[in-house]
């Protein structure tokens, strides 16, 4: 019987492997050469010879099978390959002679080492856009000039990059839309002149990374698209009937271009329709969008995602569900608690605000959202009942518009791999794809900007740059020419303050003062299976010595590749501040000059000074462990197997 | 697959009959229904499914499949019946459909038969609920109408 069953088992899964997914999902390299073939013949067909093109694609072929990938990177794996065999040989070694503590350095090591092979890994796969963008030069001179049109081409973002099938497959697409575009939409240089516009068309393909995703921006100064004309077409066509037609907005009915069957006119050669290229983004996993002027020109956004890509991500959860907001969208985690809850967000009609780095932040509870997507009516506007919740808020941005998303935990940081949601699932605006999580289960992506579009929060966001312009008019005089920084302050429990610059912060770490460790005339902590170096300002500078207390911050930062820590006995604020700095009054070992913020001086800390001062030898550390590792290289070429 | 919900497969031939078609029985409410042999991908018994609001209503969710991610269409929504919570039968069977894997939940599977073609009829033209392209045929089993599902069609259906 449970033979039987195996055998049923095996018989579906033989019949479509599983593994054939993958690769339906992704265009696998020869497919989509051969679709870069026919893109290439057709555009050069015309005007060069048939074995030229040939040529030329052969050898296209070629350069898509293979892949160029930099030394550095090479002997960078080489390396991590070598430092690999021996965290293995370590990890046989410690168990064979049962001891735990070194099986425990290994287990760190091999740790370690994938997590830098796995960048390598994915470096190696990245190619940069321009490799594709290049190609359409010579395209667009010769079939422009192949039906008499003047077409000049501006290229941008050539050096953005994407993972290696994504290039492969966008090529096709782009060479669709942009002959479209020289088609239907760039006008003969005498139609052109007689509309006031310069004889040579202009086509502008660009490419630049926006919260996780490709954009890509195929522009046009044509003549656009007239939605009129679209819609008689779509009559003719018979794809929608009159009254569909006539509830549809402007958008939905550009997006007609993308459906099966539609051309613009009904000779053969205008066959040439959009619905391919659309196909093959959606495959891909991202989306096609066009936007029109009549008269001034047409702007395809093609949108991918990253997919295969590797993203850190913060994980929150909203109930019992877990969602993931890439770290690229994330501005700040704010958590409120205790009584004054109320006071801390605010509410305005039926819209949360929090006052947020002296603006006020709009912010919308994921529930609220999950209730909207799910059609609910949104009830309970009292939020905050219970005198003693806790508020969590993840402040994110989406475009160059921040809001503030309240869920009910936020739980880990998390490196995790994109996966694309299903057809079913790929009408919900608020997620931007799905992945899995350790525990194997499914969480799911937020689109940070899809939230933003179905809550409308577009408006406020107006507003309230507008609000948060005049306030800095009313408090301060605002000049242009200072610099705004963002300071971390901190205090050891005396009367000074100190900032820290906050983009040289990795991160805060509370920890226990009887935790740390004095050896060799050092103070260190095991920290992240590693030790941390930890020092105190008045180490170097001459500061009031902070008090004893048992609970200390440590600000982690970096120097060169390590990590170092800097003991503090507080955290007390993190400010925006543009006021001059004043570098001389207080100008000493470790200290970079003085600020003045909220009324107080503040003593600015000179991080990479502060660490020449007290541990000079970490510069000379970095290079020798450059030389062992050469070193070990070379050993690896000779002798192979350690 | 624990094989007590298997039962007697040892009549089960998995070579191609001439003549026959090699079925997957499986329920939805108190409707029988049957999926062909060679679309299935495999039978799994998943319980844990992530909600994915703002899917279609007939979107159960998503789950991970060996790496994938699969979206679980729910049967007895697709055929107008009232949502279950929950249970111990329920399955999802896993087919493939335009490059994609899909997970269609069903009451139960129970049975995997091999019908032959004399005793399937097209559909009768009053099978209620949703649109006779749904179906390919209605198997006559000894005490029972089992009808063989178009799974395409179902699922390119929108409600």
């Amino acid at each position: 019987m449970e033979n039987a069953s195996e055998g049923m088992r095996s018989k579906a899964s033989a019949v479509t492997p599983f593994s054939t997914s993958c690769e339906a999902q992704f265009p696998s390299g020869s497919s989509s050469v051969t679709q870069a073939k026919t893109g290439m013949s057709f555009s050069s067909g015309s005007i060069s010879g048939e074995s030229e093109t040939f040529i030329a694609d052969k050898s296209k072929a070629v350069e898509f099978d293979s892949i160029r990938v930099k030394v550095g990177l090479l002997d960078r794996l080489m390396g991590l390959a070598g430092e690999l065999v021996l965290a293995r040989n370590q990890i046989i070694q410690s168990v064979s002679s049962k001891n735990a503590n070194a099986m425990e350095s290994a287990a760190q090591r091999v740790d370690l080492i994938t997590v830098e092979m796995q960048d390598a890994i994915m470096a190696t796969r990245m190619q940069s856009i321009g490799m594709v963008f290049n190609k359409f030069k010579r395209i667009v001179r010769d079939f422009a000039g192949g039906i008499g049109k003047d077409v000049r081409l501006i290229i941008e973002g050539e050096e953005v990059e994407l993972d290696k099938s994504i290039i492969e497959a966008i090529g096709e697409p782009l060479n669709r839309i942009i002959i479209n575009a020289i088609e239907y939409g760039i006008e003969t240089p005498d139609i052109r002149e007689t509309c006031g516009k310069p004889r040579n068309g202009l086509i502008r393909i660009s490419a630049h990374h926006e919260a996780g995703h490709v954009i890509i921006k195929v522009i046009d100064d044509g003549t656009g698209l007239d939605i009129g004309k679209v819609k008689a077409r779509v009559l003719v066509l018979g794809l929608a009937p009159q009254a569909q037609l006539d509830v549809m907005s402007e958008k939905e009915i550009i997006r007609f271009v993308f459906r099966a069957g539609f051309s613009m006119t009904d000779k053969e050669d205008g066959k040439l329709c959009l619905e391919a290229a659309s196909n093959c983004i959606v495959k891909l996993g991202g989306t096609i969008d066009m936007e029109t002027q009549p008269g001034r020109g047409c702007c395809v956004t093609i949108k991918l995602p990253l997919t295969l890509a590797i993203i850190p991500s913060l994980l929150l959860s909203v109930g019992e569900e877990r969602f993931a907001i890439p770290q690229v969208n994330l501005v700040d985690l704010v958590r409120f608690s205790g009584k004054n809850i109320k006071h801390q967000v605010e509410q305005i009609g039926n819209a949360m605000v929090i006052r947020h780095r002296g603006r006020l932040l709009p912010v919308v509870r994921m529930r609220d959202v999950i209730r909207t997507v799910e059609q609910e009516q949104v009830t309970d506007l009292q939020v905050f009942q219970e005198e003693n919740s806790v508020v969590n808020i993840a402040v994110v941005t989406s475009g160059n518009f921040q809001y503030g998303l309240i869920v009910d935990e936020l739980l880990d940081s998390a490196e995790i791999v994109v996966k694309s949601l299903g057809r079913h699932t790929k009408g919900c605006k608020v997620y931007a794809g799905a992945t899995i999580l350790g525990d194997g289960k499914v969480a799911l992506i937020l689109d940070l900007t899809g939230i933003c579009a179905l809550m409308k929060l577009n408006d406020i966001s107006v507003e309230n740059e507008e609000d948060a312009r005049t306030k800095n008019i009313e408090t301060s005089v605002v000049s242009e020419k200072t610099e705004r920084r963002s300071l971390l302050i901190v205090t050891n429990g005396t009367n000074e303050f100190f900032g820290i610059p906050l983009e040289l912060v990795a991160r805060i770490e509370k920890i226990k003062f009887s935790e740390i460790e004095d050896i060799g005339g050092r103070k260190s902590i095991r920290y992240r299976g590693g030790i941390l170096p930890l020092f105190r300002i008045e180490d170097a500078a001459n500061v009031t010595p902070a008090n004893a207390s048992e609970n200390v911050v440590a600000v982690v930062f970096k120097s060169g590749n390590r990590e170092l820590g800097l003991i503090f006995s507080g955290i007390v604020d993190i400010v925006e501040t543009d006021a001059a700095m004043d570098k001389g009054t207080y100008r000493q070992p470790g200290i970079s000059g003085s600020i003045v913020v909220n009324n107080r001086i503040t003593l600015l800390v000179d991080l990479l000074g502060l660490v020449s001062e007290i541990m000079p030898e970490n510069l000379v550390e970095k290079e020798k462990s450059n030389c062992v590792r050469e070193e070990f290289a070379n050993v690896q070429k000779e002798g192979g197997r350690l | 697959m624990r094989e007590n919900t298997m039962p007697s497969l040892s009549t089960v031939k998995t070579e191609e009959h001439t003549g026959s078609l090699e079925l997957v029985i499986a329920h939805v409410a108190n409707m029988a229904c049957a999926l062909k042999c060679m679309e299935v991908q495999e039978i799994i018994k998943e319980k844990d499914i992530t909600k994915v609001h703002g899917a279609p209503p007939y979107v159960r969710g998503a789950i991970n499949l060996r790496g994938h991610i699969v979206s679980i269409i729910d049967m007895r929504i697709k055929f107008g019946y009232e949502k279950r919570n929950d249970h111990e039968d329920m399955a999802i069977v896993v087919v493939k459909e335009k490059d994609e894997n899909i997970g269609l939940l069903v009451d139960s599977a129970d049975d995997i038969l091999i019908a032959s073609m004399d005793k399937i009829e097209a559909p009768p033209a009053n099978i209620k609920g949703v649109g006779r392209n749904c179906f390919r045929g209605v198997f006559k089993k000894e005490d029972d109408l089992v009808a063989i599902l178009n799974v395409s069609e179902i699922l390119t259906l929108a409600c």
